[in-house]
């Protein structure tokens, strides 16, 4: 069974001390009025943790992290000339837990999402530290095809069986306007424009919907739409749900110089 | 007591006489202040409101502090009633007077207005001048001060920087590691640089991209040679090149790959058994009948040492 997030939880509530996050251990113990002890089961991982007065309770959010999120898709993308693609990528979640006290919410701690490595966007001497992940690919008319994946089974589990997924797909519209047939091996989204939505039609997490037009060998226009229709947001990073912005397409190359010296052969 | 102190002012013209003296200690004590509070405004202001570098604001505050410190000095002069003008014909001549006494000292302030132009590091960098490694912590007009990872400070003279070879470690974000990996000859040197760049990918301190590589390096002397080459955070360098170390050494040995030790292939002639080498050996006498012949080489250094070939 999966159910909504934000998940919250009493600091009374003894699920909190046999939580299972990403399919590893996460206790959490209330000591005293004022304070928490996380233990994630690893040597030296206990904290104990201040919390703020008159707290009762812990928020778990899933987020995407702070860092622009650099997605490959394994297999890679072949968008042929003149068409366009739908696709679905699958996408690892990281997670956020606050602690709720009546002036509103303190951030804890954030555990990062597995199966993700830092990746630099651009070329080594200027480019920028994104998330990295090799991202499952689906169509999107083909039902459960992410669900075999390792990145579809992570999630948090309360000790009644009660699962929330850690894990979303990212809705990828891919338009080839050159005449030639274009290859997507990765793409870049900052995170400050992607939103996290529950589907309204299935029980799962989405993003917004990205697009993305292909106008070179190298250079493609990006733009972070809004999330699905009817779609419910999720508040993370600290934004409200249901927060439109002004969205804007930006330049991706993604066919840069790296500049690691292998390209002349060092 | 009085009575000295009262023949000092009548020589110096009374209590009036000493009035532009008084005033003009006042003014460069006051205008010292007034200069300092100047230079930490200006600094202030470079660094916040126009996002400069520490190092830009350091060179804006001392340049804004030495010139209305100069400024202070001349008010002062000029309420001693020093004739300026005169003072400034003069300039011309002590300013060659003085070049030639502080040819060092100006020799460091103007190598280091070309270190400020060329900007090969900033304040909190690390770098390597020369021998000298650590943290760069002030740049000023005679000299840059570096504090080294033992905890030592370096004072180096900026005409001695600006000739010598500077390394700055904390210009860009991301460094690449190396690792050279010595395998035996009978490897399986494909199947290996696949599994070694799975490993790496699962490494959460490698970066995905520019992805790591396994290159086949040369044939070594005592196995194939490769190389392994990743990308890291600047930070995480030096955890990052052990934990790939570490990786690597696991997967290896998880692969069953030894790590050739040095060796050497002894060729035993046909007329000697290896019996009787090795008890020639034992005895510590020279093998004699073994040798078929000896290279051009060796005969020539027998020769000459007055050996004769056996």
């Amino acid at each position: 069974m999966e159910t909504r997030w934000p998940l919250q939880l009493s600091l009374d509530d003894g699920a909190l001390e046999a939580l299972h996050v990403y399919d590893k251990p996460l206790h959490l113990k209330r000591r005293g009025a004022q304070a928490l002890v996380i233990d994630t089961g690893e040597e030296l991982s206990t904290r104990h943790c201040a919390l703020p007065a008159s707290c009762n309770a812990l928020r778990f959010l899933p987020n995407f992290g702070e860092r622009a999120l650099l997605a490959f898709p394994t297999p890679q993308l072949l968008c042929p000339a003149g068409l366009t693609m739908q696709v679905v990528l699958g996408l690892p979640l990281g997670l956020r837990i606050e602690a709720l006290h009546p002036g509103g919410s303190v951030h804890l701690l954030d555990l990062p999402a597995p199966r993700t490595s830092p990746g630099l966007y651009g070329p080594v001497d200027s480019g920028q530290i994104c998330t990295s992940f090799r991202a499952p690919v689906c169509a999107p008319d083909a039902g459960q095809g992410l669900d075999e994946h390792p990145i579809c089974a992570l999630d948090l589990r309360l000790p009644d069986e009660t699962h929330y997924a850690l894990w979303a797909t990212i809705p990828l519209t891919v338009t080839n306007t050159t005449p030639e047939p274009r290859e997507v091996s990765k793409i870049m989204l900052p995170t400050a424009s992607l939103g996290l939505y529950r589907r309204p039609d299935r029980d799962r997490l989405c993003t917004s919907q990205v697009q993305m037009r292909l106008l070179g060998p190298n250079e493609a226009e990006v733009l972070v739409d809004n999330g699905p229709e009817g779609g419910e947001a999720i508040a993370h990073s600290g934004r409200k749900p249901n927060a439109h912005e002004t969205r804007r397409a930006y330049t991706f190359l993604h066919a840069y110089r790296a500049k690691t010296g292998l390209e002349h052969g060092f | 007591m009085n009575e000295t102190i009262n023949r000092w002012l009548t020589r110096l013209g009374g209590w009036e006489g000493m009035e532009p003296y008084i005033l003009g200690v006042f003014w460069v004590i006051v205008g010292y202040f007034i200069a300092k509070f100047f230079a930490r405004g200006v600094e202030r202001v470079v660094r916040l409101r126009h996002g400069a570098s520490p190092h830009s604001a350091v060179i804006a505050s001392k340049t804004a502090f030495y010139g209305a410190f100069m400024l202070v000095v001349l008010i002062a002069l000029s309420a001693l009633g020093v004739q300026l003008s005169g003072l400034l014909a003069a300039a011309g001549i002590f300013t060659v007077a003085l070049g030639f006494a502080a040819q060092t000292s100006v020799s460091n302030i103007i190598s280091g207005f070309f270190l400020f132009m060329d900007r090969p590091f900033s304040i909190d960098d690390t770098v390597k001048i020369d021998t000298t490694l650590g943290t760069v912590i002030s740049i000023d007009l005679l000299s840059t001060r570096i504090r080294t990872f033992d905890n030592l400070m370096v004072r180096i003279p900026n005409e001695v920087l600006l000739k010598s070879t500077i390394i700055n470690y904390t210009l860009y974000g991301v460094r690449r590691i190396e690792v050279p990996v010595r395998v035996p000859f009978d490897c399986e040197l494909q199947v290996l640089q696949r599994k070694l760049t799975h490993t790496m990918h699962a490494l959460p301190t490698i970066l995905d991209e520019p992805a790591p590589i396994v290159l086949i390096d040369r044939f070594g002397e005592n196995g194939m040679e490769l190389l392994v080459r990743a990308w890291s955070e600047r930070q995480n360098y030096v955890s990052a090149k052990s934990e790939l170390t570490g990786a690597i050494h696991a997967r290896l040995r998880e692969l069953g790959v030894d790590v050739p030790l040095p060796q050497r292939v002894l060729h035993l002639g046909e007329t000697m058994d290896g019996s009787t080498l090795v008890s020639q050996l034992r005895e510590g006498v020279a093998p004699t009948g073994g040798r078929t012949r000896r290279t051009a080489r060796e005969d020539t250094v027998a020769t000459t040492s007055g050996d004769s070939p056996a």
